[in-house]
């Protein structure tokens, strides 16, 4: 019983936040699963729920989360064509921009954080 | 076959080699080992073996499909659990993720360009350094293709996980934050378990920087997109 309604708690996060996103519709697009998840947040920063409200249910999903997405990760076979010839200049696009990426995040972040403690 | 046009054949067939891929990842203890990968290429190799279209696997992998989005909703909680972490940093982290969020974008267009990939292909890497459902969702915004993204982020957190000791050893002098926020908004979850590795504060770090990351890649990458022309 605990499940099934803190997964109707969730469920209503992504309706209301589907609904939300939808007014902001012509000046920014939020996906609507995304507003859910910062309303929840807010909701729980502002003590409206409680983190009991929806535990099980979150962790539940969030322990498992690769496996909901065996599925789309199976819709590769509808695209191989437009893979072909591309798959490893994507991989390597991947790796090195992943390296850069850490790297430069390190480095800026490195600097803001020394700079802000020497203060 | 009348199983195969019910729903029990693609929940059954994703259930079973989904835990197939956790054995074989607790067995090797690799990163290469990744159990959504291995997955996948026991159901692709299951259905042309027995010549079962696409569309019979899609019924019932459809009903595990539609959870995703509570699945980010909860994501919400997450970032709450972080909360203490995040307000003490606040304008360190917040920079310093929006400057790899900018990085990963640059790349990824420059490399594209200079490689020549169609736009579709760019659209589906730009991304990948965020966690997977918040990936999906922004892949649908600008229109790349989900299972591309997917495999992407997959590839991101492997290599993430695999590059952050070296990255670590050329800044041995930078602090647990530096390090934590690089790898969790550089590869996600996948690079967070590394992080924990290397210490438990890096890994609280990386923890938080996945939220933060996705949100800010998120609301920035589209207009990034747009701008470039790409959409």
């Amino acid at each position: 019983m605990k499940y099934i309604m803190q997964l109707g708690i969730l469920l209503a996060f992504w309706i209301v936040g589907e609904w939300i996103s939808s007014l902001f519709a012509g000046i920014i697009v939020i996906p609507g699963a995304i507003m859910g998840m910062l309303l929840l947040f807010i909701a729980l920063s502002t003590g409206i729920l409680k983190e009991t409200h929806i535990k099980e249910t979150s962790d539940f999903f969030l322990n498992n989360i690769a496996f909901f997405f065996i599925p789309a990760s199976i819709g590769v076979l509808a695209v191989t064509d437009a893979l072909k010839g591309a798959a490893i200049k994507l991989f390597t696009i991947a790796i090195v921009s992943t390296f850069v990426t850490m790297v430069v995040t390190m480095v800026v972040t490195q600097l803001l954080t020394s700079a802000r403690s020497k203060k | 076959m009348n199983l195969l046009n019910s729903p029990v054949f693609g929940i059954f067939l994703s259930i079973i080699t989904y835990q197939i891929g956790l054995k074989i990842k607790a067995r090797f203890k690799n990163d290469l080992f990744n159990p959504l990968l291995l997955a996948m290429f026991m159901i692709i190799g299951f259905l042309s073996l027995f010549h079962i279209p696409y569309e019979s696997y899609k019924i019932g992998a459809d009903y595990i499909h539609f959870f995703l989005s509570p699945l980010t909703v909860a994501l919400g909680i997450m970032l709450y659990r972080q909360r203490t972490v995040i307000k003490k940093h606040f304008i360190s982290l917040i920079i310093g993720i929006t400057a790899g969020v900018a990085t990963s974008f640059f790349t990824i267009l420059l490399m594209a360009k200079a490689m020549g990939l169609s736009d579709m292909l760019t659209l589906s890497a730009l991304p990948k350094s965020i966690t997977t459902p918040m990936a999906i969702s922004l892949t649908q915004i600008l229109g790349g293709e989900e299972p591309l993204t997917i495999i992407l982020v997959v590839i991101t957190g492997m290599s993430g996980a695999f590059l952050a000791p070296f990255a670590v050893k050329l800044f041995p002098n930078f602090n647990a934050i530096a390090k934590g926020i690089g790898i969790g908004t550089a590869s996600h979850a996948v690079g967070t378990s590394k992080a924990l590795e290397l210490g438990e504060e890096e890994g609280a770090f990386s923890s938080s920087a996945i939220a933060l990351a996705g949100l800010i890649t998120v609301l920035i990458v589209p207009f990034l997109a747009r701008w470039f022309g790409l959409v």
